[in-house]
């Protein structure tokens, strides 16, 4: 009851405030479904078939979640610069409910993001051209699946967490927003642009793709590829990438509770 | 046992003593007052109380848990309304509150109850549902008090709790505050610059200045200590009859003031009316006024640090600052 009713009132406030935030709200939910439906199938064209449908929409919402975790600690830096957080520190709540807690805030916006892309890439694959049993080069191919549902919840939920505890560590180094949105940018960019969410690893410049094995948002792209298009890298179990980012979750969601607390308290 | 007690408590920010060495202790039911120019020390202490940090030597208790070793036991047994406003304007007030009950674990039926009875005690019951952000100053700290006695605390801790407000504001603040210790019982530490407030409001004072303990007592010791009244002459300053005031055997002072001339005397203003009256009116002497008044605590501060509080008046926003300057006057 005490650590479930302490992560609610963080989860709660965060809910209310997003909810109130009617525009926030509707961008947040909008605009990946309108990079799904203009960029797919755009660049689909563009790049004559060599980043296929399916491909970039897996992509997409490996980046939705990612951006989605990037910005949590926005949440936790607004209420320490109003000084909201003495509020919070006063009280006699586990401090880890704040980290995870705005987390949660986080997975559920990351999550209705994920569904919409993933409902709207199976109607785009339904009016261009869904081939169940022989999908044709070029075509979007995806089908909706309860289970495929259920997992791709999950491992959002799992991935916001972890990239949440990840930034709240650069946010306890940051004086304010704009330092927290600076670092953030040089850490995060270049963790997209070495994944393989856009690109294929074997054709990244000066062997890039090899650094995909540290690289956790890989874990994360083909977790999802592999729930959406069965599709895996060689050698790579299915259980590695959702294991990983487990383990992930649980380290960083202490280490930046841990290291924000120390940084907020003398 | 008091319900708040320190020793010796020290806090250092890099080598700068922001506290020095204080000791006191808050028995069960009292208001206690805390006074100080800004940066005295004030909000370090009770910092240090509700466990917000942690002091470099020295121990504190609160209700018999130590702030450092228990300090979840402390927490749970105290509200505190911070020096700024600090309450999210983007809920309501119903919707503050119950994030703060979920803060401490309560059940539904527990605080929904407390927060009904504490809006109807401040007289927030019909707004209680009304975005924080459509709020007056005054509305905001009241809502606050109510937040910091849901969990119903065994001491509340008020930091400033009427800075920024309007006079009938923090008139409203006061009568809060003297029927929750009436009614409730609740021990409150209360720290503020403004002399009239700790004045009303507390049983006992304690003057802090440069984080050090400068003098502890009552209201009313502490005024009775300068054992004078100062009687307030409203005219021109006539610097003749300064001096011959001067030599009279019960005069403590004269001085010039921006109004006319005051003096101090040493035994009650009363019978030391006529005296002063025969050396007017030799002089021929046209005042408007004759007041006495007792000593203020302001006299008390000047009195035992040499020098006038430095009062500040904050604009809407709480981010401006106005000193409006220190009065050095060594007795």
């Amino acid at each position: 009851m005490g650590y479930l009713s302490e992560l609610m009132a963080i989860f709660t406030r965060g809910m209310i405030i997003l909810w109130r935030n009617r525009l926030l709200l509707l961008g947040n939910l909008v605009m990946p479904f309108a990079i799904i439906a203009i960029m797919g199938p755009a660049a689909n064209l563009q790049t004559f078939g060599y980043l296929s449908f399916e491909y970039l929409t897996t992509g997409i919402m490996g980046m939705m979640v990612f951006f989605s975790g990037m910005f949590i600690p926005n949440n936790i830096i607004w209420d320490r610069d109003t000084k909201y957080l003495n509020i919070i520190f006063v009280s006699p709540c586990n401090r880890s409910t704040i980290v995870l807690g705005y987390s949660l805030v986080g997975a559920v916006r990351s999550t209705l993001q994920i569904l919409i892309i993933y409902i709207g890439a199976c109607v785009i694959s339904i009016v261009l051209g869904y081939n169940n049993t022989n999908p044709q080069k070029g075509l979007p191919y995806i089908s909706f699946s309860i289970p495929v549902l259920f997992g791709l919840i999950g491992i959002t939920i799992l991935v916001t967490i972890f990239v949440g505890g990840f930034m709240t560590i650069i946010a306890s180094y940051s004086k304010n927003s704009e330092t927290f949105f600076l670092l953030a940018s040089i850490i995060g960019m270049p963790l997209i642009f070495i994944s393989n969410m856009f690109f294929k690893p074997e054709n990244l410049p000066f062997n890039l793709g090899a650094l995909g094995i540290i690289n956790p948002l890989n874990y994360l792209i083909n977790t999802i590829r592999y729930l959406m298009l069965g599709e895996l890298p060689p050698g790579e179990m299915p259980w590695e990438g959702p294991l990983l980012i487990i383990v992930l979750a649980v380290i960083f969601t202490f280490l930046g509770t841990y290291t924000f607390v120390r940084s907020v308290k003398k | 046992m008091g319900v708040i007690e320190v020793e010796n408590l020290v806090k250092e920010f890099n080598g700068f003593r922001a506290v020095d060495n204080i000791s006191f202790n808050i028995e069960e039911g009292e208001i206690f007052g805390m006074l100080g120019p800004n940066g005295a020390g004030k909000t370090t202490t009770i910092f240090i109380l509700c466990s917000l940090l942690k002091p470099t030597s020295g121990t504190a208790r609160v209700v018999g848990f130590d702030v450092v070793k228990d300090e979840m036991k402390v927490r749970q047994n105290i509200g505190i309304v911070f020096q700024d406003v600090v309450i999210d304007d983007r809920l309501t007030a119903m919707e503050n509150l119950r994030i703060h009950a979920h803060l401490y674990s309560m059940a539904r039926e527990e605080w929904i109850p407390r927060a009904k009875e504490l809006l109807e005690l401040v007289e927030l019951s019909e707004r209680k549902d009304e975005l924080v952000s459509h709020y007056s100053g005054g509305m905001k700290r009241r809502l606050e008090i109510v937040r910091g006695l849901l969990n119903q605390p065994k001491v509340l801790f008020l930091d400033e709790p009427t800075l920024g407000l309007d006079p009938q504001s923090r008139r409203f603040i006061w009568d809060y505050i003297q029927r929750l210790n009436a009614e409730k019982g609740i021990s409150i530490l209360i720290t503020s610059h403004y002399m009239d407030e700790v004045d009303i409001l507390s049983n006992r004072v304690i003057i802090i200045d440069h984080g050090k303990e400068v003098v502890l007592d009552t209201p009313n010791d502490l005024k009775n200590r300068l054992g004078k009244d100062v009687l307030r002459l409203k005219g021109d300053p006539n610097p003749e009859l300064i001096d011959d005031l001067k030599t009279l055997s019960f005069v403590n002072d004269v001085k010039a003031s921006s109004e006319g001339i005051e003096i101090g005397v040493n035994i009650p203003g009363g019978d030391s009316v006529p005296e002063i009256m025969k050396i007017i009116y030799n002089h021929n002497y046209p005042f408007q006024s004759l007041t006495i008044a007792r000593p203020s605590l302001e006299d008390v501060f000047i009195y035992y640090t040499g020098k006038s509080l430095r009062e500040e008046t904050p604009d809407i926003a709480h981010t401006m600052k106005r000193k409006i300057g220190s009065r050095a006057r060594r007795r």
